[in-house]
């Protein structure tokens, strides 16, 4: 996936990066390192989070949850959290290779919720890109153009 | 805090239309393809592959990391048994962009008639 944005989405990333926050959730290996690596590399606004936290989670105006589910991984402690919130667009799941995706969303599905939006992410090469073009997406979404 | 959007087509924000005539300079190329076919429902991968007519299937994966990338295009994914089933469908920006294309091929094959 190239990196290439249009002019006025970069203009708004440009003026309100520092406005929307990239929640980033990770349960287990490998994707608790990925989330580390991301956090460390990009300078954007990312925040790792663990799935005990969400319950305390305060949220700005605007952001976006990237939820990294990785082998072994389920959506038991992630459906209370959602299940109360109305913008779901705003929840996206990078799916590794390996993880069991029927296991992992039973509790996504028990709680009636649709079904997710998802993109395929093993490792940090195609996480970087695809959670950057999501967190511009959110951005433009959420800021009026100038 | 949302954006505004404008509730007739024709009058689409400056970004969607610049993509919108993007895709519109070239109707055959599998970009208006697919985002014309996802305006009638959400597709398989599978589903799209016809319009590749032989040529590579990295062609088509490109072309939606391209329009996913543009925020036209998004994957839902049915996880409730086996098979996994990914499905892609037009975004709400996606959608506003095809009416723009259709009611603008519309137009530009039957143009108003002069008075």
């Amino acid at each position: 996936m190239s990196p290439r944005i249009d002019a006025t989405t970069r203009e708004i990333v440009r003026a309100h990066w520092r406005d929307t926050t990239a929640f980033l959730l990770a349960t287990s290996e490998p994707c608790m390192s990925l989330r580390e690596l991301e956090i460390a590399r990009v300078r954007r606004l990312l925040v790792g989070l663990a799935p005990e936290e969400l319950s305390t989670l305060r949220l700005p105006d605007s952001w976006l949850l990237a939820v990294l589910l990785c082998p072994g991984d389920d959506t038991a402690s992630l459906v209370p959290f959602v299940a109360g919130l109305p913008p779901r667009d705003r929840v996206v799941f990078f799916l590794h290779p390996d993880a069991d995706l029927v296991q992992a969303f039973h509790a996504w599905y028990a709680a009636g919720l649709p079904d997710p939006h998802t993109l395929d992410a093993g490792d940090y090469r195609s996480l970087a890109p695809k959670l950057g073009h999501e967190l511009n997406k959110r951005i433009a979404l959420d800021h009026p153009v100038p | 805090m949302t954006r505004a959007r404008p509730e007739y087509p024709y009058e689409l924000p400056e970004d969607e239309r610049r993509l919108a005539h993007r895709i519109l300079g070239k109707p055959n190329t599998l970009d208006a393809q697919i985002l014309l076919a996802l305006a009638s429902r959400p597709q398989r991968y599978s589903d799209l592959m016809p319009f590749l007519r032989g040529r590579n299937h990295n062609n088509l994966t490109m072309a939606i990391d391209r329009l996913s990338r543009d925020g036209l295009v998004t994957r839902r994914t049915s996880a409730r048994q086996f098979p996994v089933v990914h499905a892609y469908e037009l975004s709400p920006q996606g959608r506003l962009v095809v009416d723009y294309m259709v009611r603008f091929q519309t137009l530009s094959s039957h143009p108003p008639q002069a008075r």
